[in-house]
C-alpha cells in the first residue's frame, strides 16, 4: 500500500545551514559484485543552495590554489606538503543547486580539464511515498519514498526529524533529509553517516568560485546537461579522447605491476553515470 | 604525374623529419604499488603531475583486488 503525494516544497532561505557526510557505494561495471566507496561525501544545504562534494577534493583544490603559481609551479611548500595528507583519486564530481533560480550544474574534473554541465530546469523527483517506516542504523526513524529519476528508479529513506529537502547528488524534494539511496539495479548506494549544523557558510560559493574561474592550467568545457554528460561519459572510457580533452599528446605507455609485470595501459576503462545513459534516448 | 607523386612523398618525409617532436617521460609509482610510465609531448608541472597521480590512483588503485566494499 502505497500513498501517491505530490510534494510542494517550500524552500526556506531562513534554514539553518547543514553539512551532511555520505558515504558513495557505486560500479564501474554492472557485473561487479562488491562496490568502490567514495567515503567522504558532502552535501552542504542553506535553504537556497545545496553542494554536494567530495571533501577530500575540497581540501586538496583549496591547498593546490595556495600551492601552485599561474604556471603550475610550486610557490608554497607548506600548502603543497598539505596536499598529501588528502585522499588521492578521490572523486571531482561536483553537483550544486539553486532552489531560488530552480537551475543546476554539474562539474566534472578529467586530469587537467573541466567539464560543466548547467540545467535551468530544475526539475523535482515525483517522490511516491509508502508507509513504510523502520529505524536507521544512526538511530532516526526513517520513511520510504520512491521515484523515477534522470534513468533510474530510486528507493530513498528520509526522516523527519531533519526537516531538510536536498539530499545527495541531485536527489531532493523528499520530506526530510535522505538517509540511506539506492537505485533498482543496485549500482549505486548512498549512505548518510552524520549531520552537523553549520555556523559558517557553506562551501557552496568557494565550489563554484574554483570551478568558474578561469585557471591557466586547466581547459574548460561548459555545455548543456546532455552533451556535458555524452562528453564526461566519454572521457571517463576512452583513456584517448581524456588526454585529448586536457590537451596532450601521450605516445603508448605502459604500467609495471608490483610482481614487476609489464603491460600497456588500456585505452579503455569501464563507468556507469548516475544520469542513465537510456535517459537520454 | 609519377615524378610529381616522388616529390610529394620526398617533402613530407622531410617535414615529418623536421617536425619530430620531443617527449618527456615519466613513470608514476602508486600507492598500490603499480609503476605507469607514460611520454608527453610537454615537460609537466608540478600541478600536473599531481592530477595524472590522481588519475591513476583513481583508474589503477581504487579497487585495485577487485571491488573493495560490500554494503552491510
Amino acid at each position: 500500500m502505497c500513498i501517491i503525494a505530490l510534494i510542494t516544497m517550500q524552500v526556506c532561505a531562513e534554514a539553518q545551514a547543514i553539512r551532511a557526510a555520505y558515504k558513495f557505494y557505486y560500479k564501474k561495471d554492472i557485473t561487479e559484485k562488491g562496490y568502490y566507496v567514495e567515503p567522504d561525501m558532502m552535501l552542504d544545504y542553506d535553504g537556497r543552495t545545496a553542494a554536494f562534494y567530495s571533501d577530500a577534493s575540497y581540501h586538496r583544490d583549496s591547498l593546490s590554489v595556495l600551492a601552485f603559481d599561474n604556471n603550475g609551479n610550486i610557490k608554497d611548500n607548506d600548502a603543497y606538503g598539505q596536499i598529501f595528507n588528502y585522499r588521492t583519486g578521490a572523486s571531482s564530481d561536483l553537483v550544486l543547486i539553486d532552489f531560488e533560480k530552480k537551475s543546476f550544474e554539474v562539474n566534472y574534473q578529467e586530469v587537467t580539464a573541466y567539464i560543466l554541465g548547467k540545467s535551468d530546469n530544475l526539475e523535482m523527483p515525483q517522490w511516491e511515498l509508502h508507509d513504510t517506516t523502520t529505524t536507521s542504523t544512526l538511530g532516526y526513524e526513517v520513511k520510504m519514498t520512491t521515484a523515477d529519476y534522470l534513468g533510474r528508479k530510486w528507493s530513498v529513506w528520509y526522516t523527519e526529524e531533519i526537516p531538510v529537502p536536498a539530499g545527495p547528488w541531485l536527489l531532493w524534494g523528499a520530506p526530510g533529509l535522505i538517509v540511506y539511496a539506492r537505485d533498482s539495479e543496485n549500482i549505486f548506494t548512498f549512505k548518510l553517516l552524520n549531520v552537523d549544523l553549520l555556523d559558517a557558510p557553506t562551501r557552496y560559493d568557494n565550489l563554484k568560485k574554483h570551478y568558474h574561474d578561469r585557471q591557466p592550467h586547466m581547459r574548460y568545457y561548459s555545455y548543456n546537461l546532455k552533451n556535458a554528460e555524452n562528453i564526461h561519459n566519454r572521457a571517463k572510457r576512452d583513456t584517448k579522447f581524456n588526454d585529448e580533452l586536457s590537451g596532450t599528446h601521450l605516445s603508448d605507455s605502459y604500467v609495471v605491476n608490483k610482481n614487476g609485470e609489464k603491460e600497456m595501459f588500456p585505452s579503455t576503462r569501464s563507468y556507469i553515470p548516475l544520469i542513465a545513459e537510456a535517459y537520454w534516448k | 604525374m609519377k615524378k610529381k607523386f616522388i616529390f610529394i612523398a620526398a617533402t613530407i618525409m622531410a617535414a615529418a623529419g623536421i617536425a619530430v617532436a620531443a617527449e618527456y617521460h615519466y613513470g608514476f609509482i602508486l600507492s598500490c604499488g603499480q609503476t605507469i610510465y607514460r611520454s608527453f609531448d610537454h615537460p609537466l608541472s608540478e600541478t600536473e603531475l599531481l592530477e595524472w597521480t590522481d588519475l591513476f590512483e583513481d583508474t589503477r588503485c581504487a579497487g585495485n583486488d577487485g571491488p573493495i566494499e560490500l554494503i552491510d
